[in-house]
């Protein structure tokens, strides 16, 4: 019985050396490089940059939202073209969940409330009255 | 100390000694983690790309309104927009849906008067397109790819207008890293897309720009602005979407990463069960036996569990390294093959431009402790149980 469990206790803390070895080396490997991976990319210069801001304002502020068409959800495409999910103006209540843009997006937003009326639409109310 | 370090090594035997077990226990945090970071790696790069629209764009959208929906807008509001003080200049814009040839590619149509154009831009392959004469276009990557359009090539009257219909020409097509809004985009003057859509004198919103320390005079102005339209003659209401309410728009986005990230939930919650049953040690006596054996040897609870934490550890570790470098080479080197279309709607299986993507160190410390607290949640209370009970009990 002694024998068997120091057979079992040596098998517990001396597995095969270069097995232990090689996942050492892997683990430090791949922790390493993802270490490097995002530091590259916290560090990396965006090159590209002055040619996207000559596009956008060439457009005039173009695209937000994580879609590239104005199929069903034009909302999701760019809040400026639609304050709201167009879904939510449809028959179905809580519609919005059956957006399929937005089932599927990465990005998400609250939907644009109308502006509160300011103190000078007050004054200007008021003097209409 | 040195104890310790040689209790903590043990951590590493224990992964080799069921490889099965901690193969599967990599695979499936591999499997919660790599989706996850590769989701929030492309709304990162998105939201860069909209943060570069924002800047380059106008301090002020004004759109209208009829019955709560929007509704387009007279161009003669242009001139009136103008005078009020503080504006630096209007542009007219038409933004709008097409479905062009016998696949129904969807497209988006955007005209801007050909006097905002630049002498020459570095955007484009080709030229910018000019008013008068045949229609001409600048048409995004996935569009050309689709309708396989060059620059110079013609294409047949896709529209409707009883002024007749013109054949339209391609003169050049966007680069493909300069935005992913891109793709889909035939670009053209206001003239062009005026008679495209049939809506001669009409504009979709109005792009303002504004003198610094004007915007929030000028915005009230527009509210406070009557407008009729002219075909109706009935009041338009006038909406005005400033650049700071999107900017508050884009920081309360991240808080609202429901989406996809809802079915993430569900993956995680699916493979994380099976994770924890698989590192509670369920179905496998040996491991068991094992805790047994080493409190006979003289082990105690807490150097048990100091095993069990430094394995959990170096699984943790392991996994989320591993989905880190998955989810880069997949995003940089194949280009979101198949994931950018689950998570950009609207994206082909390979993308024909760069997708977007940035990978931030928040997000993957934050996988780190998922796969932790996941290998933690199954084998730290396993251990503990078996450890607390006498060894001859744990090794039957």
């Amino acid at each position: 019985m002694a024998a068997t469990v120091e057979a079992q206790r040596q098998r517990i803390s001396m597995p095969n050396q270069r097995l232990r070895l090689l996942v050492s080396c892997c683990l430090a490997v791949s922790t390493v490089s993802a270490s490097v991976v995002l530091v590259q990319e916290w560090f990396s210069q965006d090159d590209v940059a002055a040619r996207r801001d000559e596009f956008q304002s060439l457009m005039g502020g173009l695209g937000f939202g994580s879609t590239v068409d104005l199929s069903e959800c034009s909302f999701c495409f760019d809040p400026r073209l639609r304050r709201t999910c167009a879904h939510v103006e449809g028959p179905i209540p809580a519609g919005f969940f059956l957006c399929s843009k937005h089932v599927g997006c990465v990005t998400g937003y609250p939907h644009l409330l109308p502006a509160r009326p300011t103190e000078a639409d007050a004054n200007d109310h008021a003097a209409s009255r | 100390m040195r104890r310790l370090v040689e209790i903590a090594k043990t951590g590493l035997t224990a992964i080799l000694l069921h490889p099965l077990r901690s193969s599967v226990t990599f695979l499936a945090l591999m499997a919660i983690l790599t989706p996850y970071l590769t989701g929030i790696g492309l709304a990162k790069g998105i939201e860069q790309d909209a943060k570069s629209s924002l800047r380059a764009g106008g301090d002020l959208y004004v759109s209208g309104s009829q019955f709560g929906r929007n509704s387009s807008l007279p161009t003669t509001l242009v001139s009136r927009i103008r005078e009020l003080d503080g504006v630096a200049e209007v542009v007219p814009r038409i933004v709008g849906r097409l479905v062009l040839g016998r696949e129904h590619v969807e497209a988006v149509l955007v005209g801007i008067p050909d006097s905002r154009f630049p002498a020459s831009v570095s955007c484009i392959a080709g030229r910018l397109p000019r008013a008068g004469g045949t229609n001409e276009f600048v048409v995004g990557t996935e569009l050309a790819r689709r309708l396989k359009l060059k620059v110079g090539a013609l294409l047949p009257p896709f529209y409707r207008n009883p002024r007749g219909e013109h054949v339209s020409k391609t003169v050049g097509i966007f680069e493909s890293d300069v935005s992913l809004w891109q793709s889909n985009l035939m670009f053209s003057t206001f003239e062009t897309a005026e008679e495209i859509f049939d809506q001669e004198g009409m504009a979709t919103d109005l792009v303002v720009h504004c003198q610094s320390g004007y915007v929030n005079n000028v915005s009230s102005a527009i509210r406070r602005m009557s407008v009729t339209s002219p075909k109706s003659g009935k009041v338009i209401r006038l909406m005005v979407t400033s650049r700071e309410e999107l900017n508050v728009l884009l920081a309360e986005g991240q808080f609202h990463r429901e989406g996809i990230f809802n079915l993430h939930f569900l993956l995680v919650f699916v493979i994380g069960i099976l994770v924890i049953l698989i590192t509670s040690g369920l179905g496998l006596p040996e491991r068991r036996r094992e805790i047994g054996i080493l409190k006979a040897t003289g082990w105690q609870t807490d150097e048990i569990l100091l095993r069990s934490l430094v394995e959990s550890f170096l699984l943790s570790v392991g996994g989320a390294s591993a989905s880190i470098l998955t989810a880069f080479v997949w995003l940089k080197v194949f280009n979101g093959y198949w994931i950018a279309g689950v998570f950009i709607p609207g994206v082909a299986r390979a993308p024909s431009f760069p997708v977007p993507f940035r990978l931030t160190p928040v997000p993957a410390m934050l996988a780190f402790v998922i796969a932790l607290a996941i290998t933690m949640s199954g084998s730290i209370w396993s251990s503990w149980r078996a450890a607390i009970v006498p060894p001859d009990e744990a090794m039957r």
